[in-house]
């Protein structure tokens, strides 16, 4: 027989009719055909009835639909009844929810009701559904059946284009990088012997900065001989000596004050050394070890006395010695007695250096920048104005 | 309504009745600590004794196991990310649990009040009038907006958001009509399992 199952709620009231099987007067027994659902909004006149299927389609959307209230989460939600899904709910403002149906009247012509609930309303509906699938003795067979939402359904934070637009940005700015740079000529790579060209660099640095010294130790050397009160031979003399130096070897002695750079440095390479390149020789001597046997030294200070002495007569052949003082070196020997560098130790020696066999004699070797590891003998060489020469040892410690 | 007197279950069968969500990881997502705060925070705004009577309810409940005392409940609040103190320790799903159930109980007991204030504001909304003309309306959102500034951090972004009174009252009526409808039949079901929406994997 039929019955009637009833859930009243203050503002929704769903009214269940279907079969019973079974004792008719036991109220537990389940309806097994629902024949008639109604739903009612009691204080409007709004009212949804249906079979089985709308009352099917009206839990899902309603238990849907409140789900989504709760948690925010849009559900996929149809938006329009459908053949399938005749219930839809929808949120609309002001907080209210529309309730759309499509319902068949009892023509058979299907109508589509719109009810706007608030938010009460929509609750108590809720309510009324949720009664009826917790009441075991309507219909057993609906529960409810709410699963949390999947991740992939959670709204995004922002919307797509605003999440774009960063890396939007930035590839376009990239583009309009690489197609700025694209114009820009790709810089020519020129491989350099880079050593080499600082070596001959080196050299042509130290080889002009002699001959500047060459050519302000003339030129001084001159002035002071103009203006010296010296003796009427000696000025007479001057201008010989520069014409027979012209004349014979005019790299030995390149005192001339029209001697250039070219000169300077062809004199540099024929053998002599200027004073800068013989004190960085002597500078480079510095962490040589010292030769400190006695014997050795007074051999050694002999030997290079008498071989400057030799020198010095040479000189003095073809032109008469042009100093008035005695011209004191400082001098490093190697231990064969050869002549390493040296440093003038008064004004005249360096005024003079050119009237002096040591820029002829002085062994520069071919490697000026590794360090001197063979023994070297420190000797102070003092040419007197008579011709001689002496030559005495240094003690390391006044040295400097 | 069976859900109307308090099951006299101990808590471990109690908490058995929400499902566990297949979270990608252990401890509850940002979203459901911030979510569980606020509707207490909800739940103290509509009732001043909101607090005390929720630490009653968990004894009721027979809960005591999950939330222990004042000192755990504070604790547990505090992991929403959004408070001045918050905690950076974990929300179990058991405490979230707890949570539900409280909410909801304390939401069926206040029941009669949501849906006054909720029916009260939609007449407003009909006459085109503001919340203020409510009294007990106007008394739940301003409650709700001062609880909310003395216990949110203004710095952080998501509080930033609320910087306005109409923010604050959209969000205090948003609440009112979660707990509306935790209140219901299957209230702690369906508020437990919106908490997860597109959390689970």
């Amino acid at each position: 027989m039929t019955a009637q199952r009833q859930y009243i709620l203050p503002n929704c009231n769903l009214v269940i009719e279907g079969l019973v099987t079974g004792e008719e007067s036991d109220p537990t027994s389940p309806l097994t055909v629902v024949l008639n659902s109604e739903c009612t909004f009691p204080g409007t006149a709004d009212r949804l009835s249906g079979g089985r299927e709308f009352l099917n389609a009206l839990v899902k959307a309603v238990s849907a639909y409140a789900q989504s209230l709760l948690s925010g989460v849009p559900y996929p939600l149809a938006e329009t009844p459908t053949a399938t899904q005749p219930v839809t709910l929808q949120r609309t403002e002001h907080h209210r929810h529309q309730l759309v149906a499509t319902v068949a009247n009892a023509d058979g012509a299907e109508t589509q009701t719109a009810i706007s609930l608030n938010s009460v309303q929509l609750f108590d509906l809720v309510e009324a559904v949720d009664q009826l699938l917790a009441d075991t003795f309507t219909l057993p067979d609906m529960t409810l059946q709410v699963v949390p939402l999947n991740r992939r359904h959670a709204r995004p934070a922002e919307p797509m284009t605003k999440r774009a637009l960063p890396a939007t940005v930035g590839v376009s700015a990239l583009a309009a990088a690489s197609a700025l740079l694209f114009m820009v000529p790709v810089p020519e790579f020129e491989p350099q012997r880079r050593e080499a060209n600082e070596q001959s660099e080196l050299e042509a640095l130290v080889e002009a900065e002699s001959a500047n010294l060459d050519n302000a130790g003339a030129a001084d050397s001159g002035a002071d001989s103009d203006e010296a009160p010296a003796t009427a031979t000696a000025d007479e003399d001057t201008p010989t000596a520069d014409t027979d130096t012209d004349a014979a070897t005019a790299e030995d002695l390149s005192s001339d004050d029209t001697a250039d750079d070219a000169e300077a440095a062809t004199a540099a390479t024929d053998g002599t050394v200027g004073p800068v390149a013989a004190g960085i020789a002597l500078g480079r001597l510095a962490t040589a070890p010292a030769i400190a046997d006695a014997d050795t030294l007074d051999n050694l200070g002999a030997e290079v006395a008498t071989k400057l002495e030799s020198a010095l007569e040479d000189l003095a052949d073809d032109a008469p010695l042009s100093f008035e003082e005695v011209l004191i070196y400082r001098i490093a020997v190697s231990e064969d007695g050869e002549i390493l560098g040296y440093k003038y130790e008064n004004d005249a020696a360096l005024e003079n250096i050119d009237g002096t066999p040591l820029p002829q004699l002085t062994f520069i070797p071919v490697d000026t920048e590794s360090a001197v590891d063979e023994p070297v003998a420190q000797l102070r060489i003092t040419f007197e104005l008579d011709g001689t020469v002496k030559a005495e040892p240094i003690e390391a410690a006044d040295g400097e | 309504m069976q859900l109307d007197s308090p099951p006299a279950a101990s808590s471990p069968s109690l908490l058995e009745t929400l499902a566990n969500p297949n979270l990608p990881s252990q401890d509850c997502p940002r979203r459901i600590r911030i979510d569980l705060d606020l509707l207490i925070l909800a739940i103290e705004s509509l009732d001043v004794a909101g607090s005390e009577a929720l630490l009653k309810v968990t004894e009721q409940l027979g809960l005591q196991a999950v939330i222990p005392g004042r000192v755990q409940l504070w604790l547990i609040r505090s992991t929403n990310p959004m408070r001045r103190q918050s905690q950076r320790d974990p929300l179990s799903v058991d405490q979230a649990k707890a949570l539900t159930l409280v909410i909801c109980f304390l939401a069926k007991r206040l029941t009669v009040l949501i849906r006054q204030l909720l029916l009260g504001y939609q007449q407003l909304q009909d006459q085109n009038l503001s919340p203020d003309h409510h009294f007990r309306l106007a008394d739940y959102l301003s409650r709700f907006r001062s609880l909310f500034r003395a216990r949110m951090n203004p710095q952080r972004a998501g509080v930033i958001a609320y910087s306005t009174d109409e923010k604050l009252n959209e969000l205090a009526l948003l609440l009112l009509t979660r707990l509306l409808f935790c209140t219901g039949t299957q209230g702690p079901q369906r508020l437990w399992n919106s908490l997860f929406d597109g959390e689970v994997v």
